[in-house]
């Protein structure tokens, strides 16, 4: 299988030399195409940092990030833009839509950026609407919209340009369980059917657990990972379950 | 699509943008009217040794519109810099969606350019509304002839106000672009989750710059008003001036920690009804906004100077 996403040393220091923090202790991992990955961790493990890190919206201290043949380290201006916008989609915890467009508008926007030509975005956006069911809201605001709804257009916004890899920042955590499972078996649907490759950030297991593979973070370290094979998603769940008890400690809280 | 999303950016913070837009509608009107001044009075009857008090005072004027143009340009660069400020999370999400930072200025350039066609617009109708206003109180003031009272127009004004105004949106432009460029991804998204900094004063600092800033204003209007038999040439009336707005500047900026001050000394005022969350509402408000407070001050002093001026 082809990497994605190819992880290598990186470190991530903060704060100045009298108190220096290290939010990402030497970590390396590899996404082929067509995983779902989710990474875990209680508050404070490093996760989050990890994430703006593949990202580009936070520079690492060490290390280098590939995606695809790219050193995303090494990318500036023009090519940083060109490469968040054809190659990334995100999805963040409070769904960063824009207040002023509406949900068609702000999922139009990732393809005008592009300059996309106006007869195929409205195409895209449709397919898109009927893959992720949101069609009866592309005319509404966000403001018009349930905290659902609202996450499932950030979605839809993040892979409508078809990007390599979609990072989910806590994708889960402003929603009631049954919007949190609605958007997951959403992700599920664009991973399989879409082949759609996912990283995930969370520290909910029963998130977690809708993914294909689990990577657990613990002080800015890789501590263990395991990966979904044949098992249904409740088996998978008790897996993560045992392995958070093993953590013990700090990652009880992650519960 | 870039000037649609400026559109509706305008059209949806109106309520933001507001205070702003009147802003520099009244900086424009004010703009016009001391600068048409000129032609308003020359259509007017009066004798010669009035005219020439009037040539004096309109000459006295235009440059009194230099120094509140330059007061007014920073206003409008302060505003835009607090509207910028509100709006990082947006400019956040453009730059993840891969928008270049040169496109997001150029956003910005259209809003700006937006509003400043608009309110020049506005401004130059409110102006020339008051302008005739203007001319009835100056032909009162020096017992004109009012029969030969027309409406008037004065290109040279309006043609200087768009100059001064098209500087300043200029400025803004730049400033604007320089401000996006420097900023940084990470800080724009997460930077609404930093709490604001609380920089509690010291108390004992802020009584004593409050007695001081308050002494030296006094001074300083003591020296404008009472003690100008004293100055003697024309350059020494920039001294009180001077000390005047350092001082006014000073007066703000202890008043909030003043104030709290005395009243959490009240226990029985401060813990009374919503009393606790008013004081700080006030103090915080004051804090925050020290630097515009003193230049409204600091143009409403100018603007009562020039209008005494006639008399």
């Amino acid at each position: 299988m082809e990497n994605i996403l190819k992880i290598e040393k990186i470190e991530k220091y903060y704060g100045s030399r009298s108190s220096l923090t290290k939010a990402i202790d030497n970590i390396s991992f590899e996404v082929e195409k067509g995983e779902f990955v989710a990474i875990m961790g209680s508050s404070g493990s490093g996760k989050t940092t990890l994430l703006n890190c593949i990202s580009t919206i936070d520079k690492v201290t060490s290390g280098h990030i590939f995606v695809g043949e790219n050193d995303i380290t090494k990318l500036k201006g023009n090519a940083l833009n060109k490469f968040r916008r054809e190659e990334l989609g995100f999805i963040f915890q409070d769904f960063n839509l824009l207040d002023t467009l509406t949900a068609y508008e702000n999922i139009a926007l990732a393809l005008t950026i592009q300059n996309e030509h106006i007869s195929s975005i409205d195409k895209k956006i449709k397919k898109v609407a009927s893959d992720l069911d949101i069609e009866s809201v592309l005319k509404k605001y966000p403001y018009q919209m349930s905290g659902g709804q609202k996450q499932r257009v950030a979605s839809a916004r993040a892979i409508i340009t078809d990007p390599k890899l979609i990072l989910a920042d806590e994708p889960t955590g402003a929603l009631d369980s049954k919007s949190a499972r609605m958007l997951l078996e959403r992700f599920n649907y664009l991973n399989e059917s879409l082949q759609a490759t996912i990283l995930m950030v969370t520290h909910d297991a029963f998130t977690a657990s809708y993914a294909t593979r689990v990577i657990f973070i613990k002080d800015g370290k890789v501590f263990n990972e395991i990966r979904k094979g044949n098992d249904s998603r409740k088996e998978f769940f008790d897996k993560i379950i045992d392995v958070v008890t093993l953590l013990g400690g700090d990652l009880n809280d992650a519960l | 699509m870039l000037c649609k999303l400026s559109l509706k950016n305008i059209k949806k913070s109106i309520k933001d943008y507001a205070i702003y837009f009147f802003t520099l509608i009244l900086g424009v009107a004010i703009f016009y009217v001391f600068n048409a001044i000129d032609s308003q009075t020359v259509m007017m009857d009066v004798t010669s040794s009035t005219r020439e008090i009037i040539k004096l005072m309109t000459n006295m004027l235009s440059g009194v519109s230099v120094f509140v143009s330059f007061i007014l340009g920073f206003l409008i660069i302060y505003a835009s810099r607090f509207l910028i400020k509100r709006r990082n999370k947006e400019f956040g999400i453009y730059l993840t969606l891969g928008m270049s930072k040169r496109k997001i200025a150029s956003v910005l350039f259209f809003e700006t350019l937006f509003i400043g066609i608009i309110s020049l617009f506005v401004g130059l109708c409110v102006g020339i509304v008051l302008s005739q206003l203007m001319s009835l109180l100056v032909a009162n003031m020096f017992e004109a002839n009012l029969t030969k009272f027309t409406f008037t127009f004065s290109s040279s004004a309006c043609i200087k106000t768009l100059i001064y105004f098209g500087i300043m949106y200029f400025l803004v432009m730049i400033f604007n672009t320089v401000n996006v460029n420097r900023c940084k991804l990470i800080d724009l998204l997460h930077g609404s989750k930093k709490s604001e900094k609380v920089r509690l004063k010291n108390p004992l600092v802020c009584t004593i710059i409050f007695i001081a800033s308050s002494t030296v204003l006094g001074y300083a209007y003591y020296l404008v008003t009472g003690g100008i038999a004293e100055l003697t040439e024309a350059t020494q009336i920039f001294k009180p001036i001077i000390m005047g707005a350092i001082s006014t500047f000073f007066l703000f900026w202890s008043l909030s920690g003043l104030i709290l001050r005395i009243v959490m000394h009240m226990k029985k005022v401060y813990y009374h009804g919503l009393n606790t969350f008013v004081v700080r509402q006030i103090s915080s408000k004051i804090n925050t906004t020290v630097m515009s407070m003193t230049v409204i001050c600091l143009m409403l002093f100018v603007t009562i100077c020039v209008f005494l001026t006639f008399h």
